[in-house]
């Protein structure tokens, strides 16, 4: 509450502030100057919003453009957001994508950041995730903005330990094509239409890739069998947008799909067995009664499925020992879970003096689960072997009536003390229906540039996670929901310096964060049980540089450290990473081509202190790609490139297991040298 | 709908074989002389920031109304490499505000190799692609007429073009203050006050 009332004086103090006098002009040049101040105004608005400007703003985001990563041979979304300072993506033993953000993610995090999709929030509320996006063709992006550190008071909840904002390209006609090792091929086309006169623009973007991957050997399982993985993946992206005046509607489909990675032995390693999509249509009307009030109403929609076709636990023949219990078919698992959410919300947006905007914005969100079952071949109660089939009620793996009303409202502003000097300051609240504890989420942040070039800044931020539905009201009887568990927290303390001239910029970041109320499982007489009784800190630096050493060499990378402490342990979070680098050259010898060179390295994983195996090796790729721009077809775009150029490993951390004997398998391999070839038409 | 796109996608499996073929072919036969063309989102919103401020430029030149030609036009310049496209668009953007201090504008679209300072006496140059062929012979010429050069990216205004955008917490009109002055050009003094100057 302490910090709540000092946010709010904070803000009201920061309010009135006169504006300068005004130098005599004839009334021909005060025209001039105000058409002038109103295109500079116009064009600041566009400028913060799409992050132009992001060194100068309050907080530490990373703007990645999509035409830049493409030339960096990134080729989704997931690759792209390796070259975020403090990011690391990481694959689970299931093949689903894990995010780790200043050194932490799995498994205190399944939601660590809050994922954001032109404007929408693709989280669910079912397990916190939202790395259908991840796979997304980079051809398909404008530009990602990554806020590292928490972005609960702007972006609401999930923003726990960064928020990312993809926004996809709706400008432009282009058609797209690439192909590469393991059959891996993505297709697609942007259309749009623009009429700046009737004020109508509308656009389609659409793509369909997939991959069959290297299906990597590996074992033994814990079961002693050795194999190969099931990696196919496959997506289907679509995206529209519609603007007529002040009224747009924005849509998204994605369709995602991939095998079941590395399941005990033996699987088929043809067979696509999970599949999710998402589908969101948001509408959008602005209202603008003054030139300093804009209204922004919006109404969303959003359905998430998630589906599992017969992932294996076991293999055929498995004997449980201590129950003497065999099963022919072994064990099998699958569930289906589709989720529905409304959205509204209602942004009110006050320039109060040129030097002052407030925001205010409430939102209610309404989520629902639609149709959710489980199937598997075992009597969860007795343990014996039972025919494949489906269960709902009492023996569902959640409660399948499971609803959550969320009540939140959020007061910033901004507050341009001097020229060099800017301020912002928020307070968020928020409202679950089913969860005990409200939330208050203060942040107050900073920009100060003393000189040309030199930026200072700094933030204060705390934030939340809410708990999902899975850890609310799950079902299964070796991991139960708590109902009385409360969101997870996090207090985020940042410092930044920028230097920035016409040929180099260097950052540093340091933060520290305290994690309480982190959501783990504890044992207790029916068995593993969520409990929010896990707490950690993080603390580390992020270095940034970028230098054009000629006309036509640039030199850019950034370094990464962070330290994490697990309070239950004493030790290292698990998972975490204490160092990643990025190192990146391009050259541009003509032009009509450029040449990219980027490295990355990405530390040791640590592992549970309960596991007794070596941190998870480290590992680091060379990547390089050449892009052509041939005169004869102006708008071709030609690409080739050869990622980990060195054939070096990388692995998946085995989990560790409580049922098993032995209770590691060993670890995944994941990573090959990989070509590709790709051309871009814009026309 | 969904089952259709997946029996697509097996049928495009089966001609893999085909499509890298063609890719190959395609590349080999286009490593040919060409230039970089390829626009991304934050470029765009440089150009149109920069065909936005433009006007203003001009307006705010005090000798401006001696640069109309003996029609009392002012003709305005947007220069391109090979995107010959994006360059008309641009044009018939500004063309749209019909005049600059009361005084009717006419745009021409010119590729920059073929730019010739002795084709027509333009009152301003918009640089409308980066990395410009004969960018110095522009900026000279520019000079040397005390016309305004303007280009939305920054590179061009260390190179010695007369205006380009200041991205920072503002934007700003950004002026390179030798070349101002080597070109004899005279700027209000409201807009050099907004302004931010480049004096490297």
């Amino acid at each position: 509450m302490r910090t709540l009332l000092f946010s709010i004086l904070f803000i009201l103090l920061s309010l009135p502030l006169s504006g300068n006098a005004e130098e005599q002009l004839s009334p021909e040049d005060q025209l001039e100057l105000d058409h002038l101040m109103g295109v500079l105004d116009k064009h600041t608005d566009i400028a913060t919003s799409t992050k132009m400007n992001a060194d100068y703003i309050p907080g530490m985001v990373t703007v990645l453009q999509g035409r830049d990563v493409e030339a960096r041979g990134k080729r989704n979304v997931m690759e792209a957001l390796t070259l975020v300072p403090g990011l690391d993506i990481s694959l689970g033993q299931d093949g689903t994508p894990s995010m780790t953000s200043r050194g932490i993610g799995t498994p205190y995090l399944p939601a660590t950041s809050l994922i954001i999709l032109d404007g929408i929030s693709i989280n669910n509320t079912t397990s916190g995730t939202g790395s259908i996006t991840f796979g997304i063709p980079i051809e398909q992006i404008d530009r990602i903005e990554v806020i590292r550190g928490p972005g609960t008071s702007i972006n609401g909840e999930f923003a726990y330990n960064s928020v990312i904002n993809i926004i996809t390209r709706k400008e432009g006609n282009s058609i797209h094509g690439s192909y590469g090792r393991f059959q891996t091929y993505t297709g697609g086309g942007i259309m749009s239409y623009d009429n700046p006169e009737n004020q109508l623009k509308f656009s389609l973007n659409m793509a369909t890739s997939a991959t069959d991957s290297a299906d990597h050997a590996y074992g033994p399982d814990n079961f002693g069998n050795d194999g190969n993985g099931s990696e196919d993946r496959e997506m289907d992206s679509f995206f529209a947008s519609f603007n007529y005046n002040n009224f747009s509607i924005i849509s998204s489909y994605i369709d995602a799909g991939q095998g079941s990675f590395f399941e005990p032995y033996p699987n088929n390693t043809d067979k696509i067995t999970t599949t999710q999509n998402v589908t969101s249509i948001e509408t959008k009307q602005l209202v603008q009664p003054m030139d300093e009030l804009h209204i922004i109403f919006k109404l969303g929609w959003q359905n998430n499925e998630t589906a599992i076709d017969q992932r294996r636990m076991a293999p055929p023949g498995f004997t449980y020992t201590p129950l003497g219990i065999t099963y022919p078919d072994g064990v099998r698992l699958g569930f289906y879970n589709e989720e529905e959410k409304i959205t509204s919300s209602m942004e009110t947006t006050w320039e109060i003096v040129p030097e002052n905007t407030a925001t205010l914005a409430l939102n209610y969100n309404h989520t629902k689960l639609n149709n959710t079952y489980i199937m598997h071949d075992i009597d969860l109660v007795t343990y014996q072997p039972v025919p494949w089939q489906k269960f709902t009620g009492n023996d569902n793996f959640m409660d399948e009536n499971a609803t959550r009303n969320h009540y939140a409202a959020a007061l910033q502003d901004e507050h341009h003390l001097t020229e060099s000097f800017t301020v912002m300051a928020g307070v968020r609240y928020d409202h679950y229906s089913d969860v005990d504890d409200d939330q208050i989420t203060p942040r107050i942040s900073g920009v100060w540039q003393p000189l040309e070039n030199h930026i200072f800044k700094f933030q204060y931020a705390k934030a939340f996670r809410p708990p999902t539905f899975m850890e609310l009201t799950g079902n299964v009887n070796f991991i139960q929901g708590n109902p009385h568990i409360n969101s997870e927290e996090i207090d985020t303390f940042e410092i930044g310096y920028i230097f920035r001239t016409d040929i180099t910029i260097a950052k540093i970041t340091l933060f520290y964060s305290d994690l309480n109320n982190l959501i783990t499982t504890e044992i207790d007489s029916t068995g593993f049980i969520y409990t929010n009784n896990a707490a950690a800190t993080q603390t580390g630096f992020e270095l940034e540089y970028k230098q054009d050493i000629l006309n036509n060499l640039e030199f850019d990378g950034n370094l990464s450290y962070s330290t994490t402490n697990d309070d239950t342990t004493d030790e290292e979070v698990v998972n975490a990473r204490n160092w990643l680098v990025n190192l990146g050259l391009t050259y541009t010898p003509a032009e009509w081509t450029t040449i990219n060179t980027q490295y990355r390295y990405v530390d040791q994983r640590h592992r549970a202190d309960t596991d007794p195996r070596s941190k998870l090796k480290s590992y680091d790729v060379i990547d390089v790609t050449l892009s052509f721009y041939p005169s004869m077809v102006p708008g071709l775009t030609l690409r080739t490139g050869l990622k980990n150029v060195f054939d070096n490993q990388a692995y998946v951390a085995s989990q560790e297991h409580q049922f098993y004997t032995p209770t590691q398998s060993a670890d995944y391999p994941v990573l090959d040298r990989f070509w590709w070839v790709q051309a871009t038409y814009d026309f | 709908m969904l089952k259709s796109i997946l029996n697509i996608r097996q049928a495009k499996r089966v001609k893999h074989g085909l499509i890298i073929s063609h890719l190959l072919l395609i590349c080999l036969s286009l490593l040919l002389p060409c230039q970089a063309t390829a626009i991304d989102g934050l470029e765009s919103r440089r150009l149109i920031a920069g065909l936005e401020l433009f006007p203003s430029f001009l307006a705010a030149d005090q000798k401006i109304k001696t640069k109309q030609d003996k029609n009392g036009t002012l003709q305005l310049i947007i220069i391109y490499n090979n995107d010959k496209k994006t360059a008309e668009k641009m044009a018939l953007r500004l063309q749209q505000i019909g005049k600059i201090k009361s005084i009717p504008i006419h745009t021409i679209v010119t590729q920059s190799s073929a730019f010739k300072k002795s084709v027509i006496q333009p009152a301003g140059i918009f640089i409308s692609q980066k990395n410009v062929l004969n960018l110095n012979t522009i900026i000279q010429y520019g000079k040397q007429h005390s016309i305004i050069t303007f280009s939305p990216f920054p590179q061009d205004l260390q190179q010695g073009v007369t205006g380009s955008i200041s991205i920072t917490a503002c934007i700003r009109p950004e002026i390179n203050m030798t070349t101002l002055k080597s070109s004899n050009l005279t700027m209000k003094p409201f807009f050099l006050r907004i302004s931010t100057p480049y004096t490297h």
